[in-house]
């Protein structure tokens, strides 16, 4: 490029370059900055405190239990997501009659707004009314009705189950469209070579979409980590932070107690874990294109 | 050695209401090597398939030997396919991908890899069994897929096309490989092409098949002399026989362009054909009939002289040195020995008494 086209390329951008910085980057070091002052509702003026925040939540137990809640929820989230997203594509790639009403079907908890998705497992898990219990029940699994959401030792999973629901669809779709895109010759040929369906599946259609593998994970690990509706509908982050993860507890401390500047240091935190995350997605992409050029 | 019959009894394959192959029966013999040949979209790959066992025939009954092997799945009917596209595992290196079916076999590991070595060898990989398919030519590809094909010595190869992606030049040179490969391992082979030349050097036996039908089964050379309909003699050669609809009766033919004694029991709408080097061109008053010249090209071993007789066009094969000229009238000379007759209504070859 010559110096002049270097100009106008600079000019060409510069909107978008404009318009992220203001609506991302401005935003991300206010928060930075707004981790380094006291701000309270009964002191409004900020004051400067350097890192005194940050020693303070280090010190915090609660800290400690929502990084501990946020791997828990964010790795059985995206495991249970992507394995049950990935079975529904194998059924759903099958031939077999009425395939296009399963495929819409299964978009439905996707599709859903959150909060209603939310509001609809709260019943379910209703300790009286609930579905959840009336079938548990019913198979003679438990005698009498469980407060799940209510219960330390059943929030989590129970907001886990209610969070893979509402997301598989969109991992099923992802694998599906991969799925489609599989050499048809490559599986037929490996059934000549005698290889059953599991092992044409581990073998050739695996191997086959695994950089679609490798993406949908991590986008769906930047999803879940981020998530806020579900679990701040169904618990609020409770019993006890059994359920709080970083933007539940962003959110409780900001507005909830207005101890805004401790509320951006769980968010310079979990602004790390996102950039460290994001970078990953870089990588792969790229592998993956590289991949892409020379085959 | 182990070698398969494959048996094909009134098999169709219907999708919907479309027929792609009807109603076909043919009987391959131990060791033969058998092209299916016809034009795109006549049903050679789907009979293969069925074969294979990739897709179910709608009807009729396939045999491998002397067994029924309608139910069974592809990877326990003992063959081996190479594909269009080789269908090769990108993930895997040419060593893993020849070893594949011994892997799923469950063969061990040092068996194996002295298998794909030897196989490796048979076709010429040697040197490559740790790239992977990605870093390979189309021509080496294709010999990937061979390798996998015969590594665990089947009783039957499968070929669909598997020359189609090469350049003319390799094409030929594969085509030769082949062959010998074929001939030295007495593998029983079923072969799919559009291309008559590759089914002429090729095959044992053709089965020329046109729109899910089966024409005729034969030698090339029985095909390509006495064509069992007009189709097989319109496919076949380059360029193809001569076809003229005439009309004969009472001995005589009703055509003023052309004059030809009617051989006896030939009657009614025909259609007559020579193969355009079993014609020559004569003076105009000389020949069976005559026109003017309409194109002549070039081959290198020959010259082709088109020319145009009433509303049809008559290709006739002369010497290179021939010197005619758009334009010219010609006349053009029936080799009576090599004449064809077929039934126009019904395209079947008619019969005759030559010794008249
Ligand atoms: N899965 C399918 N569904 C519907 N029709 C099909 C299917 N597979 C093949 N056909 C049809 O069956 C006919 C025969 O197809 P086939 O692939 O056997 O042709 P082919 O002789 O191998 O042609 P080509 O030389 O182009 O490969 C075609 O008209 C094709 O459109
Ligand atoms: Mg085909």
């Amino acid at each position: 490029m010559s110096h002049r086209e270097r100009w106008m390329a600079w000019i060409f951008v510069a909107p978008a370059l404009l318009l992220v910085g203001a609506l991302m980057y401005y935003p991300m070091i206010g928060t930075i900055i707004e981790s380094l002052y006291s701000t309270s509702f009964i002191n409004p003026v900020p004051k400067f405190q350097g890192l005194a925040a940050y020693y303070k939540i280090l010190a915090d137990p609660i800290f400690g239990q929502v990084v501990w809640n946020s791997l828990i929820w964010t790795v059985f989230v995206v495991a249970l997501q992507n394995v049950f997203g990935l079975l529904v594509a194998l059924l759903l790639n099958q031939q077999m009659p009425g395939q296009g009403l399963m495929r819409s079907l299964v978009l439905l908890p996707w599709v859903l707004p959150g909060v209603v998705a939310a509001i609809l497992w709260r019943f379910m898990y209703d300790p009286q009314l609930g579905l959840v219990n009336s079938l548990l029940i019913s198979l003679g699994l438990i005698d009498h009705g469980t407060a799940w959401l209510a219960e330390t030792s059943t929030a989590m999973g129970s907001i886990i189950m209610a969070a893979v629901w509402k997301g598989f669809p969109f991992s099923a779709i992802v694998y599906l469209a991969a799925l489609q895109t599989v050499d048809q010759e490559q599986v037929e040929a490996a059934k000549i070579d005698g290889a059953g369906a599991t092992r044409r599946l581990f073998d050739v259609v695996l191997p086959g979409i695994k950089d679609v593998i490798a993406i949908n994970l991590l986008l769906t690990t930047i999803l879940t980590f981020n998530y806020f509706d579900i679990i701040w509908v169904m618990t609020n982050g409770g019993p006890q932070n059994a359920t709080a993860i970083f933007p539940t507890q962003i959110y409780e401390l900001g507005f909830g107690q207005f101890r805004f500047g401790e509320a951006a240091v769980y968010g310079v935190f979990s602004i790390l874990v996102l950039a460290l995350l994001i970078m990953v997605y870089f990588g792969v992409l790229s592998r993956g294109r590289h991949r892409g050029k020379a085959s | 050695m182990i070698l398969a019959s494959v048996t094909l009894s009134s098999v169709s394959k219907f999708w919907g209401s479309f027929v792609a192959v009807e109603k076909i029966s043919l009987a391959m013999a131990d060791g033969e090597f058998i092209v299916l040949l016809g034009p795109s979209g006549c049903g050679k790959s789907t009979t293969m398939r069925m074969i294979a066992g990739l897709d179910d025939p709608s009807a009729g009954e396939i045999r491998i030997d002397d067994r029924v092997v309608n139910d069974l799945p592809p990877g326990k009917r003992d063959l081996a396919m190479v594909f269009q596209n080789y269908g090769l595992y990108p993930h895997m290196t040419v060593a893993d991908n020849i070893g594949y079916p011994l892997k799923v076999a469950g063969v061990n590991r040092e068996e194996r890899e002295r298998q794909v070595r030897a196989a490796a060898e048979r076709v010429e990989l040697g040197g490559l069994l740790e790239r992977k398919p990605g870093q390979l030519s189309g021509g080496q590809r294709q010999r990937v897929a061979l390798g996998r094909a015969i590594v665990r010595t089947p009783k039957l190869f499968l070929m669909d096309e598997p020359l189609s992606n090469l350049d003319a030049k390799l094409r030929v040179y594969m085509r030769a490989e082949l062959k010998h490969l074929q001939r030295d391992l007495g593998t029983t082979t079923i072969y799919v092409t559009h291309d008559q030349v590759e089914a002429m050097t090729l095959a044992d036996r053709v089965a020329v098949m046109a729109n899910g039908k089966l024409q005729q089964v034969g030698t090339p050379l029985d095909i390509y002399n006495t064509p069992a309909n007009v189709f097989v003699a319109g496919f076949l050669g380059n360029p193809p026989m001569n076809l003229l609809p005439i009309a004969i009766a009472d001995g005589r033919v009703q055509d003023s362009e052309l004059t030809l004694a009617a051989p006896a029991g030939v009657n009614g709408a025909i259609t007559v054909g020579q193969r355009p080097e079993d014609m020559r061109l004569s003076e105009t008053d000389a020949g069976n009939m005559a026109g003017e010249v309409y194109t002549t090209e070039l081959l290198g071993d020959s010259t082709l002289v088109t020319v145009k007789v009433g509303k049809n066009l008559v290709a006739v094969k002369t010497d290179k040195n021939t010197k005619v000229h758009m334009g010219e009238n010609v006349g053009i000379r029936f080799d009576p020995k090599h004449l064809h007759f077929f039934d126009t209504t019904s395209g079947t070859r008619v019969a005759f008494d030559a010794s008249r």
